[in-house]
């Protein structure tokens, strides 16, 4: 009985730890300017087209926004334009709140105003929303809880940044932002891995020959790599133990690097091959968060960024 | 420095809150995905209107359970001017992904038109209308669904080009008035 109440004291300490210990500005401020960076370029290839996704004259009206959506999925309230001006103003709104959250100029507000913009796009036309949108709202979520411009931001450039530390409710949610942003992650690799799982051509090793025999999907020929049957299954192997294992092997430290390693490969390929170049990198900016600060510090240095950007 | 216990208890209390917080928001992301599970059943309804707000309610299907096979959509217009000819230029939706190396538009394109299609009608109403906005004078469009499947990775060695591989199947055509579903 003793041993199980220790058991149970340990792991809510662990837990009080994983949650709430303090953790280095860096992490964050890091995956706030290229997960930023990557959603200021994903949304300005977007504007090109911002009539069709986004007005009556294209793909949806307004009024079917809503009624598109299974009622299962449906939003308790909406707050999407239907006007095409007040749309466009919206939208160039979003992209400065992008660009302020890049660059690390009032920080939580302007998550707080890109994750605001980002829902309403996404409830305007969700049909035509993919991987890269819905897995940015999860992440714009913890650059909204966290203190995201303390480094590696213009703030912190202007010497802006206040050198006490943060009041107990920040220190909390800078910890829960990066923790959540962690586990996101995780749990939409465990996900995927596991509804993989369910299709046969996972299991006989020829999925990834569906998707490179697909013109429709790839950006050029790699057709030939039929004569390497065994490579195709290797990689449809590797892609499922990468994604099912992702969520143990990263919280280890001396499997950590080589599976952020393969997962770099894995979305480079994916980014190169079949062009989901965003999804790939908005993927990608998540592993900052996995990042040793030393480590990560150390290599931000040795790239000449100055030291008050990393403090 | 010595804290003091007014302050003490007052953090106590923020990580309750925090991690009342916490076990909500993971348990939504966790269960959600997964809703017509037992326990999405169940619970489902405690995480549903946060989730869906913040369109937390995603599941995560990339290429699975299988990569799906190429798939577009083909049709002919008809308008009063030609409702008596037999033949008339066919059109496909999404066009060809003409930019190899910025496909993005090309990709929502495609989630779109599976996302519309997923519901007959949604299809109709929706999608159908915007067609035949592209086409002035049209009164209605005969479409098919055409999927591309490739072949097995053992008798692909067969084919000399990469597109020839493709064998094409259309499904049953059917007209759609552009006026929208009856």
């Amino acid at each position: 009985m003793n041993a199980m109440k220790q058991m149970f004291v340990d792991v809510f300490k662990a837990a009080e730890k994983f949650f709430f210990a303090p953790v280095s500005p860096l992490s964050i401020g890091v995956f706030r300017f290229v997960f930023g960076l990557v959603a200021f370029a994903m949304y300005s290839v977007r504007f090109v087209n911002w009539r069709f996704y986004y007005t009556d004259e294209g793909f949806l009206p307004a009024t079917a926004s809503l009624e598109i959506l299974p009622e299962f999925f449906r939003p308790p309230i909406t707050w999407y334009p239907a006007d095409p001006t007040l749309t466009l103003l919206c939208y160039i709104g979003f992209l400065i709140a992008l660009a302020c959250l890049t660059l690390g100029i009032f920080g939580r507000v302007a998550a707080i105003v890109a994750l605001f913009f980002h829902i309403m796009f996404l409830q305007r036309n969700y049909a035509i929303g993919y991987g890269s949108d819905f897995i940015a709202t999860f992440f714009f979520f913890s650059l909204v809880l966290a203190q995201n411009d303390r480094a590696f931001s213009l703030r912190a450039w202007l010497d802006r940044v206040k050198p006490e530390v943060p009041d107990s409710l920040n220190q909390y949610l800078n910890t829960i932002g990066l923790r959540l942003l962690q586990l996101h992650l995780c749990i939409i690799y465990s996900y995927t891995g596991l509804e993989k799982m369910k299709g046969t051509s996972w299991w006989e090793g020829t999925a990834v020959w569906s998707v490179i025999g697909n013109p429709q999907l790839m950006i050029f020929d790699a057709s030939w790599l039929q004569m390497f049957p065994v490579l195709i299954a290797l990689m449809t192997f590797m892609t499922l133990f990468f994604e099912v294992y992702f969520a143990v092997l990263v919280w280890i430290k001396g499997t950590r690097k080589w599976i952020l390693m393969l997962g770099v490969a894995l979305h480079g390929g994916i980014g190169v091959m079949i062009g989901l170049m965003f999804f790939s990198l908005v993927m990608l900016s998540a592993y900052i968060a996995f990042l040793d600060v030393d480590w990560l510090k150390a290599r931000l240095q040795s790239w000449g960024v100055p030291q008050k950007l990393l403090t | 420095m010595k804290t003091s216990p007014a302050k003490q208890s007052s953090r106590t209390l923020l990580k309750i809150v925090l991690s009342l917080f916490i076990v909500f928001h993971l348990s939504a992301v966790l269960i959600l995905p997964n809703s017509s599970s037992l326990m999405g059943r169940r619970l489902s309804w405690l995480f549903l209107d946060y989730a869906n707000l913040m369109i937390f309610n995603r599941t995560w299907q990339f290429f699975s359970p299988g990569p799906m096979p190429n798939m577009y959509l083909e049709y002919e217009v008809e308008t009063e001017d030609n409702a008596l000819e037999d033949v008339r230029e066919t059109y496909q939706w999404p066009k060809s992904n003409v930019n190899r190396f910025n496909n993005d538009f090309f990709l929502r394109t495609v989630a779109g038109m599976r996302f519309l299609g997923s519901n007959e009608v949604n299809f109709h109403k929706y999608f159908i209308p915007y067609l035949c906005r592209q086409h002035p004078g049209a009164v209605a469009v005969n479409m098919r669904s055409v999927v591309e499947q490739i072949p097995s990775i053992e008798r692909a060695g067969e084919y000399e080009d990469f597109l020839d591989m493709q064998q094409r199947f259309d499904l049953p055509s059917q007209r759609y008035s552009c006026e929208g579903p009856e």
